[in-house]
């Protein structure tokens, strides 16, 4: 029994601390949680005091979160605590709300490992949110809809690239830059085109993928049930990407250009055209994001309407240092986090505020080592001017 | 970056107790002033007189365009916040790169001032 460990199970303790209070048990005391956070509270402070400051720290103060969420479950009625920790429209309320992080946090991902920093995202995003309804709706087929999201946000990041990697730009301020040349392009398009009456409400959407025999699953089969088309797609994505970055010859060949493009270039990659082609998928990727919002989720399209996604994305590829999988964990973890602040203003509206925060104060603590290192690619931000 | 936040608190108070008089809970966020300000820094070159400048060309470009200043017959003026947002994020995008206008005006690199970018942003 290491202290680790023992700080491990302190992080399991409080865990249990505040699921007892969750369905399908819902405690209505305070007391069993009390105990249980109490005995994280110890673990954390005996692995703290023995050279495991981290893990100990980290479960003691799980512990007092666990003991005030859970006074804040037992202290409201239980129809209230059922209603909201519904687990099946949970779940699916979670992958709602990842799969758009998901797709720009993957494209983050490709971009950066080729060493472009790209917080153009939410530009990208909001492109293919609007040219993507717009196509479905000119072409009567969400097909040709997901087609052109992805072309226009591949053109924008066609801009970025040629700004960041041929212009050397300060790859930070183009990036905010097409954000504002997105949000104006598609605000006036929208306008123009649509008036003050909207997208029309008839647009064809990306279809649902209703699966078979998993009504037997319970809460599972509720939350996955019914799920977008582009939510599986995505979730494909992740193994695909991690496949193509860290087995095949091409992802290797990006990353080396992200991390040391002198190197590379020395061993003949066209480091120049490697970043161009990782921005211009990152900007696709991050198109269909968008374009889940507006016609595979939602069915209509609204001014500035991805709210910070990309931004939220961009913290999802640091949380998930730079990995599909973690990124994956990332999205999951904020969708839960937003799924879970829709649902609470039920039982308490400052707790929903709170946990819409969840994304931002992960993401400080993670840029702050707390998880172990998060470093990004060597060569992210910096323009390669060849010798 | 202590000075910093202070700043910013001071220009979203102004913003909430000079003008609006009333606050929700997102009315920061959505308003896109936060970045705003980056942009004008930025055409500022990171001077304080030029941010000056920069601060007041971007208020008359959002002043001058807004539905209640604007002439029906010169522009549709539900369309003209956009066309700013545009206008904004294209002086921006010129101003991330010296390259274009060191090549427009025939100077050579190192006669302009190198533009002082905080370092350390590294990958974001």
């Amino acid at each position: 029994v290491t202290p680790r460990r023992i700080a491990v199970g302190g992080i399991v303790l409080a865990a249990l601390a505040w699921f007892i209070t969750l369905p399908p048990i819902v405690a209505r005391t305070l007391v069993p949680s009390v105990i249980l956070a109490v005995g994280a509270v110890a673990a954390g402070v005996y692995a703290a005091t023995r050279d495991e400051r981290r893990f100990g720290i980290t479960a003691a103060a799980l512990g007092v979160v666990a003991v005030i969420i859970s006074a804040a479950m037992t202290g409201s009625s239980p129809h209230g605590v059922r209603s909201v920790f519904a687990w099946g429209a949970l779940i699916s309320s979670m992958l709602v709300f990842a799969t758009p992080l998901l797709y720009a946090a993957l494209g983050g991902i490709v971009c950066e490992r080729s060493g472009v920093i790209n917080v153009g995202l939410e530009g990208m995003m909001l492109t293919g949110a609007f040219f993507g309804i717009y196509g479905s709706d000119v072409g009567h087929s969400w097909v040709i809809g997901c087609l052109i999201a992805a072309v226009a946000g591949g053109l924008l990041a066609l801009l970025h690239a040629w700004f960041s990697i041929h212009l050397r730009a300060n790859q930070v301020v183009s990036g905010m830059a097409i954000n504002f040349l997105a949000l104006g392009i598609t605000g006036y398009f929208f306008v123009a085109h649509y008036g003050t009456n909207g997208t029309p409400p008839n647009v064809p959407q990306i279809p649902n993928v209703t699966l078979p025999l998993v009504g037997h699953l319970g809460f599972i089969g509720v939350g996955i049930g019914s799920v977008n088309l582009l939510t599986w797609l995505g979730l494909l994505l992740v193994p695909a990407l991690a496949w193509f970055l860290f087995r095949t010859r091409w992802g290797l060949r990006t990353r080396a250009v992200g991390e040391k493009p002198r190197a590379a270039d020395t061993v003949g990659l066209p480091v120049l055209a490697i970043r161009y082609v990782a921005v211009v998928v990152s900007g696709m990727l991050a198109a269909l994001g968008g374009a889940y919002l507006s016609f595979g989720f939602g069915d209509s399209f609204s001014n500035n309407m991805t709210e910070g996604r990309g931004f939220i994305a961009l913290a999802a590829v640091i949380f998930g240092k730079w990995n599909p999988f973690g990124a994956l964990l990332a999205t999951l973890l904020f969708g839960f986090s937003t799924a879970l602040a829709y649902r609470l203003p039920a039982l308490s509206g400052t707790l929903a505020t709170l946990f819409q925060a969840l994304p931002y104060v992960l993401t400080l603590i993670a840029v702050a080592g707390w998880i172990g290192r998060s470093r990004g690619p060597a060569a992210a931000g910096i323009p390669y001017v060849k010798e | 970056m202590a000075i910093c936040g202070l700043f910013a608190g001071i220009a979203a108070s102004l913003d909430v107790l000079g003008w609006q008089f009333q606050i929700a809970t997102n009315d920061i966020t959505t308003s896109q002033i936060g970045f705003l300000g980056i942009a004008v820094a930025l055409l500022g070159r990171n001077t304080a007189v030029g941010t000056v400048i920069a601060a007041l060309l971007f208020g008359a470009l959002e002043t001058g365009t807004s539905v209640r200043n604007l002439d029906q017959t010169v522009f549709d003026p539900n369309l003209a916040p956009y066309l700013t947002l545009m206008i904004e994020g294209i002086v921006v995008l010129l101003v991330s790169t010296d390259v274009i206008a060191v090549r427009l005006l025939g100077l050579h690199r190192g006669l302009l001032p190198r533009r002082r970018t905080p370092e350390g942003e590294g990958a974001l």
